[in-house]
């Protein structure tokens, strides 16, 4: 095991109170896909906390899995402001270092550890959400590349990305997951626009990108052409097993520490208790990717039961309100008012347990 | 399950596999002998004290196996009482724990228990006569008549120590349990086949399934977490107990009405392995603590914790 862990969570710890005192961020629940702030995640990649799992010689710390969970845990935890890297850092470098060329790696993941690459997921479209292999959008070959026609929606940050993943289909076929390419786009390239996607909260974070006739370099392509499929839902169960699927409304929970009477004490517990099975979760996934293992099935757990958990903390946290009106600026309000995605994004629970289904069947 | 414990769990497959859960009205399962001359109650336990070496995890291993059998027997209990007394009444029969008189686990095949309550210092007590009663597996809770004589116990672990190794052993007991439902409710789906084709192909069906599946995962978690605890640092083997305790009675109560669900009227019968599991889920899920009490336990804990320790101390 890692033995300067104790001191690398001291550290986060440290970093977020300072932000915090000096007003320069203010903890907010689901802050991993809502609080944009790039100059906080320069300051993480000044200390090697962005792409911390990745070689040296392409920006990263060499550091595990479990020293990641650390970090990630601990600015969850801060309700820290980490939306523009989040995406980069946890899923696209990976992928791009898991299928990637040397080329591709050597261009792309630097710019994620240092913080100035920021990402957004071209993956759903107005006809492929939970059926991602639907997507529509063309990839098309011409000479030194591919040209991209299509449309993507709920597409976090792109309205402030510099790059984008894309999935697009590279061929027609009678089986949709056949013929699915991944790629990563400038977002200054010409032929995409942005257009944003006001969630019912008012928040503006998705949008609509709209790509037309964009051209692509060859070497722009992730991992095999045709391969994609298997690709992107790789990337999609390394994705779903972070603390992120448990701690969205953390800051509601440490809220009710204060706000719960001891009427409210037996459903506090439960929530305490299943805090306490999800975090062992986390670190049984960090510790098989540190293994090199494919944590699937402990992944899909996770989410599966943490975006539960996420919503039963609400739940517990609106029984204890007094007035009984709920600001929707406030914390608690403006979860409630987000929560109807923790169980959507990143595959939705029905989609989870048909993935479970399916390894249940197999073995 | 980790390389580590694959040999205990190889040892207890041999022992249980074949085994009929039903056990004789009025004795105790013909098994329990067996499970005594290998030593299981004394897995766990300090050679120092009488036990025969091994870890508190390949006891709990060996509960949960015993569990998922579907056999009942005292294991669980004696196990505790071995952990309080060491060498002390080797040769005694059967010695069960209890941390309270009205519901004392098979106290009637018992010569004697050892009573750990709530406020008071723990004693043993040779049984005399009990007023029989049982849970909702059929296993015997009788109530004991304190009219023999006690010799108390100083050098008992105190009762806080004693409910949580009890308690554990409970978690690990509904893991096993859990294990077992699931497996049976696998097995039926994948064979049984309705409307032209097996259940598992029907989509509700494959969905109840895997999270069923999910329960048992987190269960599985939470237990090994604890375990861990009690084993690294005991200070805080209590808190990670109520966790896991929690966690594995949610898992219960959810994993044995799908069980039963999944089965339809094949899983209802007496015939039909499945209760033998099932059973001992609601059973147990309110034993050594109501699911109801340990939430509240740890409810106030956390009530009365800043953040900072509910993050650290509490859930870590």
């Amino acid at each position: 095991m890692d033995s300067s862990l104790g001191e690398l969570r001291r550290e986060v710890r440290g970093l977020c109170r300072e932000w915090r005192e000096a007003g320069r961020y203010r903890p907010r629940p689901d802050a991993w896909l809502r609080s944009f702030d790039l100059a906080f995640s320069r300051e993480l990649a000044g200390r090697g906390w962005l792409g911390m799992t990745w070689p040296k010689a392409l920006g990263g710390g060499e550091r595990s899995n479990r020293a990641r969970l650390v970090l990630t845990e601990e600015l969850l935890r801060a309700g820290a402001p980490v939306a523009a890297h989040w995406i980069g850092d946890r899923q696209i470098g990976p992928s791009v270092l898991r299928h990637g060329t040397e080329r591709l790696q050597r261009e792309i993941l630097p710019g994620i550890a240092a913080g100035e690459f920021v990402f957004c997921l071209g993956m759903s479209e107005p006809d492929a959400g939970s059926d991602l292999a639907a997507v529509r959008t063309a990839a098309t070959r011409v000479p030194g590349g591919w040209r991209i026609d299509g449309r993507k929606i709920w597409t976090s940050h792109a309205h402030r990305a510099t790059h984008a993943y894309l999935l697009a289909r590279s061929e027609r076929s009678e089986v949709k997951h056949v013929g699915l390419t991944e790629f990563v786009l400038d977002m200054t390239a010409s032929g995409v626009s942005v257009s944003p996607i006001v969630d019912m909260a008012g928040s503006h974070h998705f949008n609509e990108v709209v790509f037309e006739d964009v051209f692509v370099p060859e070497h722009r392509v992730i991992g095999a052409v045709g391969n994609g499929w298997a690709q992107v839902t790789e990337q999609l169960s390394y994705e779903r097993g972070g603390p992120e699927r448990v701690l969205s409304t953390y800051p509601v929970l440490a809220g009710l520490l204060d706000a719960a009477d001891d009427g409210l004490a037996a459903e506090v517990g439960e929530l305490v208790a299943r805090l306490a099975t999800l975090r062992a979760l986390c670190v049984q996934v960090a510790d098989s990717l540190d293994a090199g293992e494919a944590p699937v099935r402990a992944a899909a757990t996770l989410k599966y039961l943490g975006t539960a958990f996420e919503r039963d903390v609400l739940e517990c946290a609106r029984r204890a309100t007094g007035s009984g009106v709920i600001a929707p600026e406030s914390p608690l309000g403006e979860a409630i008012l987000a929560a109807p995605g923790f169980s959507i994004r990143g595959g939705s629970s029905e989609v989870l347990l048909s993935i479970l289904a399916k390894q249940e069947v197999r073995r | 399950m980790s390389t580590e414990n694959s040999l205990i769990t190889e040892v207890a497959a041999d022992v249980l596999s074949g085994v009929d859960p039903q056990a004789p009205t009025g004795a105790l399962h013909p098994l329990w002998p067996t499970l005594v001359e290998l030593g299981w109650p004394q897995v766990g336990v300090a050679e120092a004290r009488g036990g025969v070496g091994g870890t508190l995890r390949d006891l709990t291993e060996l509960v949960a196996a015993t569990a998922a059998s579907g056999v009942s027997v005292p294991l669980a209990e004696a196990s505790v009482a071995r952990w309080i007394l060491g060498a002390e009444l080797e040769s005694a029969p059967l010695v069960v724990a209890a941390t309270s008189t009205d519901a004392v686990p098979w106290a009637r095949f018992a010569s004697h228990v050892v009573v750990c309550l709530e406020r008071g210092s723990a004693y043993l007590v040779e049984r005399g006569e009990v007023e029989p009663g049982e849970n909702l597996a059929g296993e015997p809770r009788d109530a004991l008549r304190l009219t023999a004589t006690t010799t108390p116990l100083p050098d008992a672990p105190p009762h806080e120590d004693v409910l949580a190794r009890s308690a554990l052993l409970n978690a690990a007991a509904l893991l096993g349990a859990a294990r077992g439902a699931y497996e049976h409710t696998r097995e039926h789906v994948a064979q049984r086949e309705q409307f032209g084709r097996p259940l598992i192909a029907l989509k509700a069906v494959a969905n109840a399934l895997a999270e069923m599946r999910v329960h048992l995962g987190a269960t599985e978690t939470a237990v090994a977490r604890a375990v861990r605890v009690h084993e690294q640092e005991p200070g805080r083997a209590l808190v990670a107990t109520a966790a896991a305790k929690i966690t594995a009675a949610r898992a219960a109560t959810s994993i044995a009405r799908s069980a039963h669900q999944l089965h339809g009227a094949m899983g209802v019968t007496r015939e039909h392995p499945l209760h033998h599991v099932t059973r001992k889920l609601w059973a147990w899920r309110d034993e050594c603590g109501t699911e109801r009490s340990w939430s509240i336990e740890l409810g106030r804990i956390a009530l009365g914790s800043d953040e900072p320790e509910l993050w650290e101390r509490t859930t870590a």
